[in-house]
């Protein structure tokens, strides 16, 4: 049977164990308190760049918008100017082609202020970026909204837009850290045999 | 006094003899030691609190916000904005755009009597503006009726802010979250 004669203070190395737990612990509870105080606040800076983004958008449709007034307000004045009473179906198509042409003057001067901005087939596309977000837009040009009564009185559409909103996207550029190779999905017959 | 080691190896069938102990100077220099360094891990618990709770605010704020702006961005006008629920109970003002002001408590729970605000943690104030640059005479509407071409002002491009504001114990108001977009708004 053996003798044990403990005096070299095992409590101690309890206590000190016990301490040594409670600090890893403390460390860890702050640590990963104060990782999560960044993922708030970058959750938080994402946010205030999405609104960026959307706002930017907002703009270019407030614009598009303000360039299809003002074609159609050229269109109108056009039409008045030319006396043209008996509104035929000649006559609209004429109307059209003459808007859609006053829209791409007005578009024209756009180009400045959206470098990105296209316009083809009645549709404008453009893409705007803030930081590493972006916005990838397109807009359907709606029909001239006048229909024109063959009595020569003439009257506003019911549709009331001037635009239809036909693409809304946005996403942000991704930041990777590694610059190792990520695996394209191809095998090649070398690598399996 | 035994240790749990001596306990383990008498509890074996060992054979145990401890007969020492801790002096009075001992356990109160072991009693300092401890009380120092408990109050350094109370301290890292109580710190690790505290930025929980700052990241709480943080994330509950940026959701109150957010859902300002996106009431007002559905709200296709003031009182659309008036009446939805979300902005029931708070403090509305007509200067310079539409002002609207919600307080909160430290819980994050609104605070409905205006008599109570200062009682309040936290304010939410959103801002409805007209953008400037992007008047309303910009985007009227066009209507040809006989000769005459009618124009009506229906479209306009409205700023949105919403912030979140922290009131601290010395009454100063930290801002923690601010959000800006805009609505145009074609009806």
């Amino acid at each position: 049977m053996k003798l044990i004669n403990d005096e070299s203070g095992a409590t101690s190395v309890l206590i000190l164990f016990m301490m040594i737990t409670l600090v890893t612990l403390g460390a860890y509870s702050i640590t990963s308190a104060h990782v999560n105080y960044i993922f708030c606040q970058k959750a938080v800076e994402w946010n205030q760049n999405y609104y960026e983004c959307d706002k930017a958008g907002e703009r270019f449709l407030a614009d598009i918008d303000s360039a299809l007034n003002e074609a159609e307000r050229r269109t109108a004045l056009n039409l008045l100017g030319s006396n043209n009473i008996n509104y035929d179906q000649s006559s609209q198509e004429e109307l059209s082609t003459l808007y859609l042409e006053y829209v791409n003057e007005e578009l024209g001067k756009l180009y400045q202020k959206y470098h990105e901005m296209n316009y083809k087939n009645n549709k404008i596309t453009t893409d705007v970026s803030i930081g590493r977000f972006h916005i990838s837009i397109e807009v359907e040009i709606l029909p001239l909204r006048y229909l024109f009564a063959s009595s020569g009185d003439a009257s506003s559409s019911d549709e009331t837009k001037r635009y239809s909103v036909t693409r809304w996207e946005q996403w942000q550029d991704l930041q990777l850290e590694s610059t190792e190779q990520l695996w394209d999905g191809n095998i090649t017959i070398e690598e399996i045999e | 006094m035994k240790c749990l080691i001596c306990y383990i190896y008498a509890a074996m069938g060992h054979n145990v003899t401890d007969e020492s102990g801790f002096s009075l100077l001992e356990s109160l220099i072991s009693v300092a030691i401890l009380a120092v360094i408990s109050g350094f891990i109370l301290q890292m618990f109580i710190s690790s609190s505290m930025v929980n709770q700052k990241a709480q605010n943080l994330d509950v704020g940026s959701a109150e916000a957010i859902s300002a702006i996106e009431v007002v961005k559905q709200s296709s006008n003031q009182d659309d904005i008036r009446s939805n629920s979300f902005f029931e109970g708070c403090v509305f003002e007509e200067t310079e755009g539409l002002k609207i002001t919600k307080y909160y408590d430290s819980k994050w729970k609104q605070v409905f009597d205006a008599n109570k605000t200062n009682a309040a943690k936290f304010i939410l104030n959103v801002k409805v503006t007209q953008a400037e640059g992007f008047e309303r005479e910009k985007y009227s509407d066009i209507a040809l009726q006989g000769d005459y071409v009618v124009s009506r002002e229906l479209a306009g491009l409205n700023d949105i802010f919403a912030t979140i504001v922290e009131i601290t114990p010395e009454n100063k108001q930290i801002e923690l979250i601010s959000l800006n977009t805009s609505k145009y708004i074609n009806t």
